[in-house]
Parts: structure tokens; C-alpha cells; sequence
């Protein structure tokens, strides 16, 4: 039997898991603005959403098109890295650089902030609207 | 909870940064210290905190998410202005006043810098509050 809650509230779950953690990366951009000697951290969003919302979880293709995901033969155990949480943070540089070698450039980091925020807001949205969907079915199904 | 932590610790770090400021601007003329001599400029030296045992045991991204605090607070050792006064009670020999090195500007200049960054903290704690309580909606 499959369960009701199905992939989407799988993904939007995770998206709202890895929404909060880039938020906390971001605010200790933020807060660490004039840190001698500090880098920026952020996550390599888009594709750990891909990752994490592709079947099984597979790794991304290396050689995208050959549906061999990096195998060099079909007969090979294909590389199926675990589905979940695990992120990888990097260091991000921005042009603007002062001799402290602080890479925060605070603008760019409150514009990513409040994408961050209304992109986790409209998540959460869907999630309320998909479990609204789920309790319609279970309040008016036996009516 | 630690999301409200990061912002709270970069918020003071600048609200003590704005006191270093203010004690810089009132004291631009004095000449006389507990130490002895004219006042010497004061400055602030930040450092992003390291994460506490919790935070290692927490995921591969909280461990490098970290607040700021304050690593320690310096003196100036730029020369004092001399200024030729030779009635003040603190002048030299030579009829020379040591005025503390502060310039006015610098200090301004600074002070704005510190209330941006409060604000920009500010504004990063108020998205963090404003996710929790969508987070919260959740359940109604």
C-alpha cells in the first residue's frame, strides 16, 4: 500500500530542512561581516535539492545523457550514494575583498537572506496546502 | 535555540563596538588618565566563535555555522597630537600638549558602519522569527 504521504511531502520536507540550514549559514555570514580573516559559507543549493529529490538518490550523472551515471559499463553496481541530509558547505568569494581578506559582501548576503526566507515561506505554504489536501480526503471521503 | 544566537551575539558585538565609540568621541580632548597621559584610542577586535561541543555533534552544516565575539579590545599605538598650549596645566617642558590620537571623522565613519551591521543583524533575526512561525502554521 503506499503511504498518503507521498514524494511531494518528502521533497517540500526537505527542502524546508535545507532551506533552514542555508538560513543559518547566511545569518552567521551576517553576524561574522567584519571578522578579520572570515569566509562566507553558503551550500550548493540547487543541487542538493536535485540530489536529494532524484530517484533513489542517486549521485548526479557524470556523464549526463548516457543514463550510465558515471558507470563505464552498464554491467557495473551503479554508484547509489545514501538519500538524506548531507550537504556539503562551501566557501564562497565575492569580487569585493578588503585587506582584512573578509569575503562577506553584507548587500548580496541580505538579498540571499530574503530569498532564502520567502522561498522557505512559500515551501511551508505548499506543505500546509498538500497536508489541507490529505485531511479533506480523510474528513469528506466518508461522508 | 541557536538560530536566534548567531544574530543576538553579532547585535551585541556591535552594540560594544558603539560603546568603544562613544567612549572614543567623549574622550577626544582628555589629557589625563588613570595611566597618566592623554587618553589613547580604543578599538575593538572581532573573531567568529568556535563551535561548542553540541555544535560538533550537530550536522555537517551547523559545525560551520558559528556567531561572532568580541576576541579582545586594543589601544590605538598611533603618536598623540602635540599642541603648542603653554598655559594649560598638562604641557610639557616645551609648552607642548599630548591631545589623544582620536579623529572625529574616523569615529564617525565607524559608528555608522556599526549601526548598519546592528541593523543587518537585526533584519537576519527577524526573517529567523518569521520562518519559525511559518514553521509553526504548520501545525494549525
Amino acid at each position: 500500500m503506499k503511504s498518503i504521504f507521498n514524494s511531494t511531502i518528502n521533497l517540500l520536507e526537505n527542502t524546508l530542512d535545507l532551506r533552514a540550514s542555508r538560513h543559518r549559514l547566511l545569518q552567521s555570514n551576517i553576524a561574522n561581516q567584519e571578522t578579520p580573516g572570515y569566509r562566507a559559507k553558503d551550500i550548493n543549493f540547487e543541487q542538493e535539492l536535485k540530489r536529494v529529490s532524484s530517484p533513489a538518490g542517486a549521485a548526479p550523472e557524470a556523464f549526463p545523457g548516457t543514463g550510465m551515471n558515471g558507470r563505464t559499463n552498464s554491467a557495473h553496481i551503479p554508484v547509489i550514494t545514501e538519500r538524506g541530509m548531507a550537504p556539503r558547505v562551501i566557501e564562497r568569494s565575492s569580487g569585493i575583498e578588503g585587506f582584512d581578506s573578509n569575503s562577506v559582501g553584507v548587500e548580496g548576503e541580505m538579498v540571499k537572506l530574503s530569498e532564502n526566507t520567502l522561498k522557505y515561506n512559500i515551501s511551508a505554504k505548499m506543505l500546509k496546502g498538500r497536508l489541507n489536501m490529505i485531511m479533506t480526503a480523510i474528513k469528506e471521503g466518508g461522508r | 535555540m541557536d538560530m536566534f544566537k548567531v544574530s543576538a551575539s553579532g547585535m551585541e558585538a556591535q552594540r560594544l563596538r558603539m560603546n568603544i565609540i562613544a567612549s572614543n568621541l567623549a574622550n577626544v580632548e582628555t589629557t589625563r588618565t588613570a595611566n597618566g597621559g592623554a587618553y589613547r584610542r580604543k578599538d575593538i577586535v572581532f573573531a567568529a566563535q568556535k563551535p561548542d561541543f553540541n555544535g560538533l555533534l550537530q550536522n555537517s552544516i551547523d559545525r560551520f555555522r558559528s556567531g561572532v565575539e568580541v576576541a579582545g579590545i586594543i589601544e590605538d599605538q598611533r603618536p598623540f597630537k602635540q599642541a603648542y598650549e603653554p598655559n594649560h596645566p598638562d604641557a610639557d617642558d616645551k609648552g607642548y600638549v599630548a591631545y589623544p590620537n582620536i579623529n572625529a571623522a574616523e569615529e564617525m565613519v565607524n559608528m555608522i558602519s556599526a549601526t548598519r551591521s546592528y541593523e543587518a543583524n537585526v533584519a537576519a533575526y527577524k526573517a529567523t522569527r518569521d520562518m519559525a512561525l511559518k514553521a509553526l502554521e504548520l501545525g494549525q
